[in-house]
C-alpha cells in the first residue's frame, strides 16, 4: 500500500490478488448473491484507491479491507432486508423434482465421480447452511473461517466483547449441525459400510 | 466440569483457544460424559466439514474483471495524482491583486456595489431635483429688499449655535434649557414690546441678522431662540421702524429647524434691531403661519420708517422670505401652524389684539415685498432679455423706491448699461438708415 502511494500500480495489484479471494468469498457467502457481490469486492478496492493517500502504514491492510468490505456488507443487508435473495431457495425447488433431498442424493453417490459429486453437493450444502445463518452468527463464522481473523479481531470489528464473539460462533455451529447433521450421520454410515 | 460449561467452552476447544490445564479438565469431562462428547464430535465434524467446504469447492477466484476494473481506476487514480501534483508548479500564476480581481474573488460584493451606486444615484438625482431636501441648504439671496438699520450693540453679542443644532417647536418637543445670554445686552421690555405688536399688528420676532446674508436667515432665527433662551420669553416681533426687544427669563422650548425655516422674515428699521419671529416663548409664543409671519418690512411697505442699515442684514430678509415660501411649499410649517392653534390661549392682551389685526397687515407686507421681489426680478429679467428702455425704467424705478439699497448701485449700473445700449441701437439704426439713403442716393 506504502509502494501504491508512492505510484506503484505492481503493487497495488499485488494487494489486489493477495487479498480479492478471501474478500470474494467473504462477500459472495455473506449476501448471498453472485452479482451482488461481485459489486461489492470491486466497491472495496475503489475506496482503498480513493482513499489510499489517507492510508496510515501503522494500519493493517487486510483489516482495513474487511472493514471495507463489512460496512459494504451491512448497508448491503439493510437493503435486502425487505426484499431478501432467494437463489438458494431456486435450487430448493428444483430439489423437488427428483423427489430426493440433497443429502440422500450425495449418501447415494459412489466412487471417485460419485465422492466428487458428493464433494460438490456437500459444498453446496454447507453454502446454503451457511447462508441460512443469522447476520451476527454468519458474519462471525466467516470473518473467523474465510477471513481466518482471530476472536480478538473479529470482536473489534463488530464492537462486541470475545465471549460474545465466541458464542456467536457456538451457536452458528449449532446451525450448522443442525443442517449438515444428516449429512454427517450418512457420511458416517458410508464410510463404515466402506470399511472392511 | 459441568455440561454446561463443556457447551460453553466448546468452541474455544474447538479453535484451541483453551488453557492447557482447562484443556484437560475438559478432556476429562468429555471423555467420561457421553452426551458432551457426541456434542464435541458432532460439532467438530461440521466445522471440518463447513471449513473444507469453504476453502475448497466453495473457495473460488473472483471474477477477472473485478480485477481488470480496478486496476484501470487505480491507474486513473495515479495519473490524476500526477497531474494535480504537477499543476501547481506550471499553472499557479499569480493572481492579480487588482479591484475587479478581488471582485471577482467576492462575487457578493457586486450586488452590494450595484445596490450602494443605485442608492447615490437617486439621492443625487433628489439633489438636484429638489435642493431643499439637504437640511442646511438655503436659497441664495441675490435681491436686497431694503437696507436694515443698525442693529443695537448688545445683539451683536448674541453667538449663533452651530449649524447642526435642531430645536424642536414650542410645545412640540421637549424643552430643553439654552445657554443663557447675558441679559443687560439686550432691552428687555416686554410691555414694550406688546405695545409694540399690538400697535403695528405684527407678530413679536427677536433675532438679529447675521453678517453672512447667505445664512442670515437661519441664524437670525436661531438668534431669536438664544434670545428666549436667555430670557425665557422670546422678543416680540419688532413692527416697522421700532426695535424689538427681549425679556429676560427662564430656559424656553427651541423650535426646529423646519419651523426655524417657517418663521416669518425680519422686520427692519426703526432704531435698527432686526427682528425675527420667534415661536418659542410660552407666554409670547405666537406660531407664524408660514407666510404672514414674514414681517418684512421693505422699505416699500414702510419707506418713511425704514433708516440705512447694513445691506448683508437686509438681504437675510429676502432669504428669509424664501425660505418661508419653500417651507410653506414642502408642508413644513405645519407644527407652527398648530402651534399657532394653541397660541391664543397663552398671549397676553396686547398680543391678542396683534394677532386679531396681523394677518391682514402681514398679508399686506408680504403682498409689497413680493411684488417689490417681482420689480427686481422683472427688471433683471427685461435686462436679460435686451429691452433696454423697459429695463432701464424698471431700474429706475428701483432705485427711486430703494436708493441706499446695496443693490442700487448694479441697478444704477444696469441703467447706465441700458441707456448706453438704447443709444448704440438708435446709432445703429440711424447708420442702417443712412446707408439706406445713401443706396437711394446711388441708384
Amino acid at each position: 500500500m506504502a509502494a501504491y502511494q508512492k505510484g506503484d500500480l505492481a503493487a497495488f495489484a499485488e494487494l489486489v490478488a493477495r487479498h480479492e479471494k478471501r474478500l470474494w468469498n467473504f462477500l459472495r457467502r455473506f449476501v448471498r448473491d453472485e452479482a451482488t457481490a461481485e459489486d461489492l469486492l470491486q466497491e472495496v478496492f475503489l475506496r482503498v484507491v480513493k482513499s489510499a493517500v489517507q492510508w496510515q502504514p501503522s494500519a493493517k491492510v487486510s483489516t482495513w479491507l474487511f472493514t471495507i468490505a463489512r460496512n459494504l456488507c451491512t448497508d448491503q443487508a439493510r437493503r435486502a432486508e425487505f426484499r431478501r435473495a432467494e437463489s438458494l431457495d431456486q435450487v430448493k425447488a428444483g430439489e423437488g423434482d427428483s423427489g430426493l433431498r440433497r443429502i440422500d442424493r450425495v449418501a447415494a453417490a459412489s466412487g471417485d465421480a460419485e465422492t466428487e459429486v458428493m464433494g460438490r453437493e456437500i459444498a453446496s450444502l454447507v453454502d446454503r447452511a451457511v447462508g441460512e445463518l443469522p447476520v451476527e452468527q454468519r458474519e462471525v463464522f466467516l470473518m473467523r473461517e474465510v477471513m481466518d481473523m482471530s476472536f480478538a479481531e473479529i470482536a473489534a470489528q463488530v464492537g462486541a466483547s470475545e465471549p460474545t464473539v465466541k458464542s456467536r460462533m457456538r451457536y452458528a455451529l449449532q446451525r450448522l449441525r443442525s443442517k449438515l447433521g444428516e449429512l454427517h450421520e450418512t457420511a458416517g454410515a458410508a464410510a463404515a459400510e466402506g470399511t472392511p | 466440569m459441568k455440561c454446561s460449561e463443556v457447551s460453553s467452552l466448546l468452541v474455544d476447544f474447538l479453535y484451541d483457544e483453551m488453557p492447557a490445564a482447562e484443556r484437560r479438565e475438559f478432556l476429562a469431562h468429555v471423555e467420561g460424559c457421553a452426551s458432551c462428547s457426541a456434542e464435541v464430535k458432532a460439532t467438530s465434524s461440521t466445522l471440518g466439514h463447513a471449513r473444507a467446504a469453504l476453502r475448497g469447492p466453495l473457495a473460488q477466484d473472483p471474477p477477472a474483471r473485478v480485477r481488470a476494473r480496478v486496476l484501470e481506476a487505480a491507474q486513473a487514480a495515479l495519473a490524476a495524482k500526477a497531474s494535480d501534483s504537477a499543476k501547481p508548479r506550471t499553472a499557479r500564476a499569480p493572481e492579480p491583486e487588482g479591484f475587479f480581481a478581488r471582485l471577482w474573488r467576492t462575487p457578493w460584493l457586486v450586488p452590494a456595489l450595484g445596490a450602494a451606486g443605485v442608492a447615490t444615484v437617486v439621492l443625487l438625482v433628489r439633489v438636484i431635483k429638489n435642493p431643499q431636501v439637504i437640511p442646511d441648504q438655503k436659497p441664495a439671496v441675490t435681491e436686497t429688499l431694503t437696507q436694515p438699520p443698525a442693529e443695537p450693540p448688545g445683539l451683536h453679542q448674541a453667538q449663533p449655535r452651530p449649524e447642526t443644532e435642531s430645536k424642536p417647536l414650542a410645545g412640540l418637543a421637549p424643552k430643553r434649557t439654552q445657554p443663557k445670554m447675558p441679559a443687560a445686552e439686550f432691552d428687555h421690555n416686554s410691555d414694550a414690546e406688546s405695545k409694540h405688536a399690538a400697535s403695528a399688528g405684527k407678530p413679536h420676532l427677536a433675532t438679529r441678522a447675521r453678517d453672512n446674508p447667505v445664512t442670515a436667515g437661519r441664524k437670525l432665527a436661531r438668534s431669536a431662540d438664544e434670545l428666549s433662551g436667555a430670557g425665557g420669553e422670546a422678543p416680540m416681533l419688532a413692527p416697522l421702524g421700532q426695535a424689538s426687544v427681549g425679556k429676560g427669563g427662564g430656559a424656553a422650548s427651541m423650535p426646529s429647524r423646519k419651523d426655524e425655516e417657517s418663521l416669518g422674515a425680519v422686520a427692519k428699521a426703526g432704531p435698527g434691531t432686526v427682528a425675527a419671529e420667534s415661536p418659542s416663548t410660552n407666554r409670547w409664543a405666537e406660531p407664524p403661519p408660514p407666510r404672514a409671519v414674514a414681517a418684512p418690512v421693505a422699505s416699500a411697505a414702510a419707506p418713511a420708517a425704514a433708516q440705512p442699515a447694513p445691506a448683508k442684514k437686509a438681504k437675510a430678509f429676502a432669504n428669509l422670505d424664501e425660505m418661508q415660501k419653500s417651507a410653506a411649499d414642502q408642508g413644513l410649517s405645519r407644527s407652527a401652524e398648530r402651534e399657532k392653534a394653541k397660541a391664543p390661549m397663552r398671549l397676553p392682551p396686547a398680543e391678542h389684539a396683534a394677532q386679531a389685526e396681523g394677518p391682514a397687515d402681514k398679508k399686506g407686507a408680504n403682498k409689497e415685498t413680493l411684488s417689490f421681489e417681482e420689480r427686481v426680478r422683472k427688471a433683471e429679467k427685461l435686462f436679460a432679455e435686451k429691452k433696454w428702455a423697459e429695463a432701464a425704467a424698471a431700474f429706475r424705478a428701483l432705485i427711486a423706491q430703494a436708493p441706499s439699497n446695496p443693490a442700487a448701485k448694479t441697478w444704477r449700473e444696469r441703467v447706465a448699461a441700458a441707456d448706453q445700449a438704447q443709444e448704440q441701437a438708435r446709432a445703429a439704426k440711424a447708420r442702417k438708415a443712412a446707408s439706406s439713403d445713401d443706396a437711394l442716393d446711388g441708384l
